[in-house]
Parts: structure tokens; C-alpha cells; sequence
């Protein structure tokens, strides 16, 4: 078995990679109308919505960039994951029932519109639009990225390809992922997650079973191997060090709450009632999967230093590698399996909201109206977008993790106090809306394209969001109350 | 909302102090033998002085404080729950940081398969959070959204016309 290890992997990721046809294809005659297409026709239960939180939180992010980051920071990103449980109490509190609410009350199938219909403004709806779609490149590369890395690791072990470049396997990924998407909507996603986050929760958890006996003496032994060669890898802080890792604690634990492939979930929510099973059962399932983020980072780092492993070259192919080395071939290829399925199902969700951003949201916004065929125009839209991810996936040069943590900043920083304050405080209004979102994305692009390093390596979408929202609180309490237009059937449900 | 604005312009106002004053330059450097692995500086704080990291982070937990209590029915006991757990994470925060200053003046022990502080981070940060989660589960119905909630969005529902209306 040990000698067809990397058959084994590869006939797992193709089984995978059919599955989604076969799921995009079953998906099509169930998506008949941009409800269904956007928000799974709002009839999700609990274990369907749960899953599909989570598998959409964990994608490559997560499977790839996370013990990726472990690799080349130590611990600095388990602050990242050290929010899993407080964070999601805090979408529960801030956004859940009343976006849910929003979206029935209004027929919303996307998040600008829910914005629209709170600051009654179609301004407000067209920059949620444009950040969701800035955000929407950034996290979607993040996938594709990470899913040519997968592909790139498994055909070159397989011996299908010599050396197979980056960019075919960029281009296989995103035939797979256009099908999958173009022809599934999310009602593909959210029904094959329940299935991919079975499939990841076992996975995680045997993969760290193989990394606590990778090293005799187990976890401690590995903490102790790190952290003899670098006491700030093993330490709290990690390399990225104690504000910088701080930043990352605020901007991931308040920023959920601005994440839209996470928060529109809530809108396919079939009643409210079930929102009460389902952050505890998403944040049971994170936590356990986290634990592959954390073992093969820290493994990876161990082995690598004890010399049983070669270093690496990138820090993205901490898992690939891992994987391809130590791991039982059998667990290799369900991983593997786990792993595509981590980041298509996210990729799908990040398609679908960055669809409806540019044919939903924007014409309304600017012409006041929808465009005629909406569902076809989501489906070439959907295409469309990602082809213009795979090339930034391709030129933008960055680590996936980081990439994704990118995408998380932008829409932290842009969404948390429209989406997260707005729809709790009656004092908001449209401007400060508007230019808490402008100033979130001059922030964190304008520091990202400047190249500027923030002093002790402090996030840069921490600072957009800690500009934005001091912005957006400043703005409201400033201007008079009667500058909050609110409608009255908003108001209402504002008030439950 | 003046409370998180105050909290906000806090953090704020040390990134632009911070800036200005050109602080915080020096970040990890590759590791000499492996790559694009990293190393790093002072054990971890990378010269920042560890009075940022308590303002810091007591910042950040107290506006996690204020945006898990809205969204929760006024006067129920959750709220007393979440700022007790509240001041019992600032606890755990403030053992942390301590623990860490023992470990970068060089001790060394380790707990539960992580060197002290981490693991103060790995068991104390990150599963604390479980316990007002777990609240909120049990109260749902009176803390956050029961049939009455139900009842009165159907209301609203019914009012709006809602049910005629296209999608947004």
C-alpha cells in the first residue's frame, strides 16, 4: 500500500473532484429561480446551516494556510483560532436573528440588499457590493491557491506529470470549481458540506492522532523541539509577536461579524428557533477540524528542524507534504479528499456572494432595478469572477493564509459596523455607513498596494477596521438622530 | 456604543502613536538554516513593551464584552453571565501575559503538550469562551429569540405585506 501512496491520493482527489460534478449537475434542477441560486430558496435546517458555517470558515484557509502559518510563525496564529467560540457568539449576537428577519421581512438575497433595506440607501448597497467583491478576489485566490498547491503536490508524487506547473493546476482547479459552481449555486455548496465537514471532522482528528506519534513524547515533545530552536515560535506570540498576534485576536474576533460567506448562511435559515443548535454545533465542529491546523503546523516545524524532514519549500506545502510523508496512504487520500472539499465548498460560497454583488446589487444600486435573466447573468458572472481570481491567485504572490487573512480584514473592516452595529443601533445612518466602508478599504488597500509595514507587524485589516468603526461610532453619535432614516417595518424588527 | 467608540479610539490612537513615533520596526527574520521558516525576536514581543499587549488585549476582550451583550434581551441574566465570564477572561489574559514573562526571562515548562503561556492561550483563551456559549444556548428562548420573538416578526410579517412583495 505504501508503494501506491500517491495513487491512492490522487484517485481520492478525482473521485472528489467527479463527486462535484455529479453534486453541481443534481444541484442544477433544484435551482430554479436567483432565491434559490443565492440563498438555497431560505429553508436550511440545523445540521445543514451548522455545517455549512463551518466547512465555509475552515476552507484552504484553514486546511492549507493554517499549518502553513504554524510552519513559518510557530504559534502566532492560534489567536487566529482562539477566537472560534467567542467570535461566533458574537455573529450570533450582532447579526443572526435580525439579518435573518431582514431578509424574510424584505425578500433580501444578498447582504447589500439587507444593508439597502436598513439605511434605506442605495448608496450604502453599492459599497457593501464593491467591498464584498474586493474581499470576495482576495478570499477566492486564497482558494484556488490553495487548491493548485494540493493538486500540484498529488500529480507530481502520482508521477502523472513531470514537474506540473502552478498554472495548469490553477487551470484544472477552476474548470472543476466554475462546473460546480455554475451549475449548483449554493444549494451544491450547503447540501455537499454536510457531507465534506463529516468527512473533515474524522479526518482532523486521525491526522492529529498521527502527529501526537510522529515524535516520541508526543505534543510536549514537539512544543519543546520548536521552542529549544526559537523560544518565540513556541512561545504565546509566536514570530509574528505579541501585537501582531494581538491584532489578529481583535480583527478575527470581532470581525465574523462582517464575513459574508459566513453571515449570509443565516439567511438560508429555514426558522429562527434553530439558530439556538446551530453556532454551538458549527464551533464543535471548528474546534475539532482546528486541530489539523495546529498538528501538522507544528509537526511540520519539528521535523523539519530535527532533520527527519527536508525544509520546505513553501509554507504552503506543510499539509501537502505532511500528508505525502506521514501520514497513512488511506488517511492521505481521505485528507486530501477533505482538504478540496474544504475549499471548494468555500469557493463555491465566495462565487455565489460575489455574483450577487456584481448582477444583483450593483445594477440595483445604480439603475434601481434588477437585470432581466438575473439566474443566467449569476451563472456567467460566477464564471467570470473565477477566472479573475485564479489570475490574482497566480500573480499576487502571497502565502494563501495571508491572502485569506487579506480577504478576512477587508470585509471585517468594511462590514462589522454597517452590517454588525447597523443593524442593532437606530442611531446609524447612511453616511456613516458610507464612509466607514470608503475609509475601511482605502486603509487596507492603500496600506497593502503602499507596501507599508504597520509597527510590530500589526494586521493591516486590524487598523481599516479599528479606522472604520471608530469612524462609523463617531459619525452617528455626531450627527442628529433624525439622520437615521430607518423604515418602519426595519425598525420593528429592530426592536424584537 | 460610547463605550466601544471609547475603546476603539484607544487602540486607535496607540497604533497612531505608535506610528508616529516610529516604533515597532524590527520584525522576524528567515531562519538561517530552514527557509522560509521564521525566526523571532526577544521571546515573542518583538521590543514591544508589555503594557501595549495588557492594553491591548483587555481592550479587545472588553469590546468582545460589549457586542456579545447586544443582541441580548435587556435585564435577562445573560448579561450578567457574559460580564462575569468577561472579568474571568481579563483574569485569564493577565496570567497569561504573566506566565510569559517567566518564559522570556527563560523558564521553562510545559502543559498539556504546550510551553505554559501557550498553553494558557491554547486551553485558557480559547475554550473559556465555551461557558457563556453554553449560557446562551440554555436560555435561547428568553435570552435571545423564543415564540414570542417569533410571534411578533410574524406580526411585523403580516403588516408589511411582505409575503406579496419580489425578492431584494
Amino acid at each position: 500500500m505504501e508503494a501506491n501512496r500517491a495513487q491512492i491520493a490522487l484517485l481520492a482527489i478525482v473521485g472528489y473532484m467527479l463527486l462535484c460534478v455529479g453534486v453541481g449537475l443534481w444541484s442544477l434542477g433544484r435551482t430554479k429561480s436567483t432565491k434559490d441560486f443565492f440563498v438555497a430558496g431560505r429553508r436550511l435546517g440545523v445540521v445543514v446551516t451548522a455545517f455549512a458555517i463551518f466547512s465555509t470558515t475552515m476552507s484552504g484557509f484553514g486546511f492549507v494556510g493554517g499549518p502553513g502559518l504554524v510552519y513559518s510563525m510557530g504559534t502566532s496564529s492560534i489567536w487566529i483560532l482562539s477566537t472560534i467560540v467567542s467570535s461566533n457568539i458574537i455573529v450570533l449576537a450582532l447579526v443572526a436573528k435580525r439579518l435573518r428577519m431582514v431578509a424574510e421581512l424584505r425578500g433580501c438575497v444578498s447582504l447589500p440588499a439587507v444593508a439597502a433595506a436598513r439605511y434605506d440607501s442605495r448608496s450604502v448597497q453599492a459599497w457593501v457590493a464593491v467591498v464584498i467583491l474586493l474581499g470576495v478576489l482576495g478570499y477566492l485566490a486564497t482558494q484556488i491557491l490553495a487548491m493548485s498547491f494540493v493538486l500540484q503536490s498529488v500529480l507530481a508524487a502520482a508521477g502523472v506529470f513531470q514537474a506540473p506547473s502552478l498554472g495548469l493546476c490553477v487551470a484544472i482547479s477552476c474548470t472543476v470549481l466554475i462546473f460546480y459552481s455554475v451549475t449548483g449555486g449554493i444549494v451544491a455548496s450547503v447540501y455537499t458540506d454536510v457531507v465534506q465537514g463529516a468527512i473533515m471532522i474524522v479526518a482532523a482528528v486521525l491526522v492529529f492522532l498521527t502527529v501526537i506519534g510522529t515524535v516520541d513524547g508526543g505534543m510536549a515533545e514537539i512544543s519543546r523541539i520548536v521552542a529549544r530552536d526559537d523560544r518565540a515560535a513556541g512561545g504565546p506570540w509566536g514570530t509574528l509577536g505579541m501585537i501582531g498576534a494581538l491584532s489578529w485576536f481583535f480583527v478575527f474576533g470581532l470581525g465574523v461579524a462582517g464575513q459574508p460567506h459566513i453571515v449570509t448562511k443565516f439567511m438560508m435559515l429555514k426558522r429562527l428557533g434553530e439558530l439556538r443548535y446551530v453556532i454551538p454545533l458549527s464551533v464543535l465542529a471548528y474546534t475539532t477540524t482546528a486541530l489539523l491546523w495546529i498538528g501538522i503546523g507544528f509537526a511540520m516545524r519539528a521535523l523539519v528542524i530535527s532533520g527527519a524532514h527536508p525544509p520546505l519549500a513553501a509554507p504552503d506545502a506543510a499539509s501537502a507534504d505532511f500528508l505525502q510523508a506521514v501520514a497513512h496512504p488511506i488517511l492521505a487520500g481521505v485528507v486530501f479528499a477533505a482538504l478540496l472539499a474544504a475549499i471548494m465548498s468555500t469557493a463555491d460560497a465566495f462565487l455565489n456572494i460575489g455574483a450577487a454583488a456584481v448582477m444583483h446589487d450593483l445594477p440595483n444600486a445604480i439603475r434601481g432595478r434588477s437585470l432581466r435573466n438575473e439566474l443566467a447573468w449569476a451563472r456567467i458572472v460566477t464564471a467570470l469572477l473565477a477566472i479573475a481570481a485564479a489570475l490574482v491567485a497566480l500573480y499576487s504572490g502571497d502565502l494563501v493564509a495571508l491572502l485569506g487573512a487579506f480577504g478576512w480584514g477587508t470585509f471585517a473592516a468594511g462590514l462589522v459596523p454597517v452590517i454588525g452595529i447597523g443593524l442593532n443601533w437606530a442611531r446609524a445612518n447612511a453616511a456613516a455607513a458610507n464612509v466607514a466602508i470608503a475609509s475601511s478599504i482605502i486603509v487596507n488597500f492603500g496600506l497593502r498596494l503602499g507596501g507599508v509595514r504597520l509597527p510590530y507587524g500589526i494586521d493591516h485589516g486590524a487598523a481599516a477596521l479599528l479606522v472604520s468603526l471608530v469612524l462609523f461610532l463617531s459619525i452617528s453619535f455626531l450627527s442628529r438622530p433624525a439622520a437615521s432614516r430607518i423604515p418602519r417595518d426595519i425598525e420593528d424588527v429592530m426592536r424584537i | 456604543m460610547a463605550l466601544l467608540l471609547a475603546l476603539g479610539a484607544i487602540l486607535l490612537a496607540m497604533l497612531v502613536a505608535a506610528v508616529i513615533a516610529g516604533a515597532g520596526r524590527g520584525g522576524p527574520a528567515p531562519h538561517p538554516e530552514y527557509g522560509p521558516m521564521l525566526q523571532g525576536i526577544d521571546g515573542g514581543t518583538l521590543g514591544a513593551p508589555l503594557w501595549a499587549g495588557y492594553a491591548a488585549g483587555i481592550a479587545t476582550i472588553g469590546m468582545m464584552w460589549l457586542m456579545m451583550r447586544i443582541g441580548m434581551r435587556p435585564g435577562h441574566w445573560i448579561h450578567r453571565v457574559i460580564t462575569g465570564w468577561t472579568a474571568a477572561y481579563i483574569l485569564i489574559f493577565i496570567f497569561l501575559m504573566q506566565s510569559f514573562g517567566g518564559y522570556a526571562s527563560g523558564t521553562t515548562g510545559t502543559f498539556l503538550g504546550f510551553a505554559t503561556p501557550t498553553a494558557w492561550l491554547v486551553y485558557g483563551i480559547g475554550f473559556a469562551p465555551w461557558i457563556p456559549l453554553l449560557a446562551l444556548t440554555l436560555s435561547f428562548e428568553n435570552a435571545y429569540a423564543g415564540p414570542e420573538a417569533e410571534a411578533r416578526f410574524r406580526e411585523i410579517l403580516a403588516e408589511s405585506g411582505a409575503a406579496s412583495r419580489p425578492d431584494a
